[in-house]
């Protein structure tokens, strides 16, 4: 299986299109950064502007953990796209290449086959993710250094230097479970098309259709709410919450790995029983 | 005794309102060249499939060296090389790169030597490392026929092997396809629209239509047994016209060409038809059958092949 998986790496990172998405983070990151440079201080106080009656500011609030906070809230809604780009063609890009006709007539199952594209594919996205983190965070605290946090959410939360590394790396993490979604719905999706674009399409519109769902505050989108997975990806925020909703975290973590378990299962249980015709 | 390589029992298969296979049966033993010969639509390229556990038969059953198919697939792949329709490989990847995925995603460690070995056995030694999507038709065939045996399989089914190929690709496909069941007793299984590359080949076969079986056998004694076309030639073309209407045998001329004869015989026959002409004192420059194999098949199929 080990093999499988590295044979699946290898075809990934063998493609000049998987290294877009890497340079799209470092550039997008690079452009916030000098953006924040220049105009940053600018914004911090058109920010702080309604708190700055009661408080009194001191210090480098403009620091690499505030920047950092920024770009993870700008770029985590883009990051899913640039996993999908990828994920998509898992499964699609084969079945329109034709090299199943050669694969699975080798001494391999469909399963294993899946298994070692579910985790190659979880591999890939985690990495744009820990990129994202480097760049954003550790790039950011050694080009505008480090101080306390402010994060503004239901409540002005200021965190201490010594109490946010912590927070960045459970949001991390829970970024990485996230983007395993993604990759997964993307990879359930590949495995009904004939082509790469379609699951594209597919897991794009989804998610778009879904966000809007579960952002819009109507009654009639109330129940259905719970059951999108686009209302737990952006959750990686409960971790700059003063106090942790445990309850809240354990939920969306629930929702997400129930998400990808359910989504692999069903590429499974189809991918077994396809037809290879093409 | 002889042993059967490949059993297939009443397969079916349905695609939507089409029946591609209606209990589609025949067998090959080992040691075969077994052509696998049948119109367009007949369910050739279903029944390959099926074989290669790409899709499923709805019903039925398929025996690889005695082992059923649906109950053992992943291991009978070990024994079974296959290149169907055209092989398409990773274009972004080499050649070499290539069969090394193939290779490892079968189960095998990666063997470098006996990659190298196949690269040169099927000539593409020095493009070991060009990325197969600068091949040519040709190369990937050669290339598709190397895949097939990385892991030493004894049968090949080979779909259309001389697909896109030239007039000099297709022989050497046709050496390389002879040599594997000569020199490496490989069982073939061989599908190809080019009969007399069949016929040139194969010592057994069957003919399908509609998604059944219409005849299976022994190539030549299938074949002698239909009325052929025999093409003789001859500079005395009064005396060979007139011994054939003595003896009531329809012949057409060459208007180009007429000294050469077409007449329907049973291929049987044909020795004795040299006999007598020679009796008579005719000179035959050559005497020789014509499509026998494309003559049969399009008697069994009532279809036009090119």
């Amino acid at each position: 299986m080990f093999t499988l998986i590295k044979l699946e790496l290898y075809k990934i990172f063998s493609k000049p299109r998987t290294y877009i998405a890497y340079g799209a983070i470092l550039l997008l990151v690079l452009a916030i950064q000098l953006a924040i440079k220049i105009d940053g201080q600018n914004i911090l106080d058109f920010m702080t502007q309604s708190l700055q009656d009661s408080f009194d500011f001191s210090g480098n609030l403009l620091n690499g953990f505030l920047i950092a906070f920024v770009i993870l809230n700008t770029l985590f809604i883009h990051v899913p796209f640039l996993v999908v780009l990828i994920a998509a063609d898992s499964i699609a890009g084969e079945t329109s290449a034709g090299t199943y006709r050669l694969i699975l007539t080798r001494s391999v199952s469909r399963a294993q086959l899946v298994f070692a594209k579910f985790i190659a594919n979880i591999f890939y996205s985690t990495t744009l993710v820990i990129i994202l983190g480097i760049l954003s965070l550790g790039l950011s605290v050694i080009l505008f250094g480090k101080g306390d946090l402010i994060v503004i959410r239901s409540m002005v939360n200021i965190f201490a230097e010594d109490d946010i590394w912590w927070r960045f790396m459970y949001a991390f993490a829970f970024g990485v479970l996230s983007m395993a979604m993604m990759s997964t719905l993307a990879l359930f999706f590949s495995a009904f098309a004939q082509n790469s674009i379609t699951p594209i399409i597919l897991t794009m519109s989804v998610t778009i259709a879904f966000t809007v769902f579960s952002s819009l505050n109507f009654s009639i989108f109330e129940w259905i709410r719970p059951f999108l997975f686009t209302s737990y990806l952006g959750n990686w925020r409960d971790f700059f919450d003063y106090e942790l909703n445990m309850d809240e975290i354990y939920l969306s973590l629930f929702a997400i790995i129930a998400h990808i378990v359910i989504l692999y299962f069903a590429t499974l249980f189809y991918f077994k029983r396809k037809d290879i015709v093409g | 005794m002889l042993e059967s390589a490949i059993k297939v029992n009443q397969l079916f298969k349905r695609f939507g309102e089409f029946n591609a296979l209606n209990g589609l049966s025949f067998e090959v033993y080992k040691g075969d060249i077994f052509g696998f010969l049948g119109p367009n639509g007949a369910g050739k390229s279903t029944t390959i499939r099926i074989l290669a556990s790409l899709i499923k038969a709805d019903r039925g059953d398929v025996f690889l060296f005695g082992k059923n198919l649906n109950l053992q697939s992943k291991n009978i792949r070990n024994n079974i090389g296959f290149l169907i329709e055209r092989p398409d490989f990773y274009n972004y990847l080499s050649a070499k790169t290539n069969l090394e995925i193939l290779q490892q995603t079968g189960g095998l460690a990666k063997d470098t030597r006996k990659i190298e070995e196949l690269l040169e056995w099927v000539g593409l030694k020095g493009r070991e490392k060009d990325k197969v999507g600068t091949f040519s038709q040709g190369m990937k065939q050669r290339l598709g026929l190397a895949q097939t045996l990385l892991h030493n399989p004894g049968i090949l089914v080979l779909d259309e092997p001389s697909n896109g190929l030239d007039p000099q690709g297709i022989k050497d496909m046709r050496n390389l396809i002879i040599s594997l069941n000569k020199d490496q007793n490989k069982t073939i299984f061989l599908s190809s629209h080019l009969l007399w590359e069949i016929e040139l080949m194969a010592n057994r076969m069957v003919i399908i239509k509609d998604g059944k079986h219409v005849i299976e056998g022994n190539v030549s004694e299938l074949v002698s047994t239909h009325v052929a076309k025999v093409e003789i030639e001859t500079n005395e073309t009064e005396r060979l016209n007139l011994f054939l209407k003595q003896n009531n045998i329809s012949f057409s001329v060459s208007v180009e060409r007429p000294q050469l004869f077409q007449l329907s015989y049973a291929a049987t026959g044909v020795p004795d038809l040299i006999k007598q002409i020679n009796a008579a004192n005719i000179s035959i420059y050559s005497i020789k059958p014509l499509k026998a194999l494309e003559d049969y098949f399009l008697s069994k199929t009532d279809v036009h092949v090119n």
